[in-house]
């Protein structure tokens, strides 16, 4: 084994000095045992990234169900708060026009958020879907606001009460500009629907998972 | 709509400081949760310890804490709040996984898989052989991080950090026969 071997990772990483790497580049044109040697490091690095992307892949899979809030809709996106806000009043405004049939199957009816935006935001036509909360996802999130019920006395089990009937994504480049769209930091709303359809509370969470729907620590 | 009452429940100062946040936030999320996640943390751990980490970045920026080295300062304060909450510590990172073998390799052709499961089963064996301090720095390289960063989570020197890859990748080849 020569001196240089002992480099051949730091040089795969670009660690070296300037001086260090030329020198171990041109000791590499010379020995084939150092050129076979970086080879299988690199294969055996890039089995390493496979091999830890594989199991933390079947871990975060393997996850037990996730639970399920008492929020009915999760906006991805980041900063323009208003956006997002403005977005949600389009669209309360439709699902009183086309309230989502309770026990319809789990088919997604297709909205044209495009329609919907402000003029700034047209150029954007990716679609919003809005699906009816399937039976299991109630009835869970029934007994969970139950429980909330419980815990808090204050003005909000009102209408935790009332199970959420819908449940939309609005895909973040529907809100945002091409290139703007901010990963990383979701938006949940909590939103108060009164019996007649209508919305009346409104309440947004930056939340910085997107996946994860716990509410953010104060 | 009854507009009149709409209560934005948003603290604005927390995302006013958010544009750099966010960003790291969108590259290293999955790095730290995968470092997370093969340290043997499960995966709802590893969500817990990565928005602990996020906020108390927040925090420390908010404070007007170093902007320098955040990659590592993240990477530390992860490391940290995963060592502290989980004193069982387990190697389960080398444990069998089929599931793991097949999501890895769900684009492959059968032939393709047979071999790969193969050198996934040695590589399995391998890691298992590795230190803590071995498998800990080839985790985080495979995070991205550079060999000074490493040093930093870890309290090693980065001529530590050199030899200690090396050492690993050197480990892996000899008992992988790649």
């Amino acid at each position: 084994m020569c001196d240089f071997t002992e480099k051949l990772m730091a040089w795969v990483d670009k660690e070296l000095s300037d001086n260090d790497a030329a020198a171990m580049e041109r000791h590499l044109q010379s020995c084939p045992e150092c050129r076979d040697r970086l080879d299988t490091y690199r294969q055996l690095s890039g089995a390493f990234d496979r091999y830890c992307d594989a199991y933390s892949d079947a871990v975060t899979a393997s996850k037990p169900g996730r639970k399920l809030t008492r929020r009915v809709l999760t906006i991805s996106g980041g900063v323009a708060v208003a956006a997002a806000v403005a977005m949600f009043f389009l669209l309360a405004a439709r699902w009183r026009v086309e309230p989502a049939a309770p026990s319809a199957a789990p088919t997604p009816a297709v909205i044209d958020v495009a329609k919907t935006l402000p003029p700034a935001h047209a150029a954007q036509p990716a679609p919003a879907v809005i699906r009816p909360a399937a039976r299991i996802e109630r009835r869970k999130r029934a007994e969970q606001a139950k429980q909330a019920t419980a815990q808090r006395p204050s003005e909000e089990t009102s209408w935790l009460a009332s199970e959420p009937a819908v449940e939309i994504a609005i895909p973040a480049d529907a809100i945002f500009p091409p290139g703007a769209v901010p990963e990383g930091i979701g938006f949940t709303a909590d939103v108060m629907i009164a019996p007649d359809g209508s919305a009346q509370q409104v309440r947004l969470r930056p939340q910085l998972t997107e996946f994860e729907r716990r509410p953010t620590r104060p | 709509m009854s507009g009149d009452s709409v209560p934005l429940v948003l603290p604005l100062s927390r995302l006013a400081t958010g544009c750099e946040a966010t960003t790291l936030y969108r590259e290293l999320r999955k790095p730290l949760l995968r470092y997370l996640v093969c340290l043997g943390l499960s995966a709802d751990e590893a969500q817990d310890v990565v928005q602990d980490a996020f906020l108390s970045l927040h925090r420390h920026l908010d404070s007007g804490g170093s902007q320098e080295n955040i990659r590592s300062w993240l990477f530390r304060v992860a490391h940290n709040t995963a060592r502290n909450r989980q004193n069982r510590y387990e190697r389960r990172f080398a444990a069998p996984l089929e599931d793991a073998l097949a999501l890895a390799l769900n684009e492959a052709t059968p032939e393709h898989i047979f071999l790969e499961k193969e050198k996934f089963r040695r590589l399995r064996k391998a890691i298992r052989l590795l230190t803590e301090s071995e498998r800990e720095c080839l985790l985080l390289r495979a995070g991205g991080l550079r060999y000074r960063e490493i040093g930093e989570v870890l309290g090693l020197s980065t001529s530590t950090v050199g030899d200690t890859v090396e050492r690993a990748i050197r480990k892996l080849a000899e008992k992988c026969n790649v």
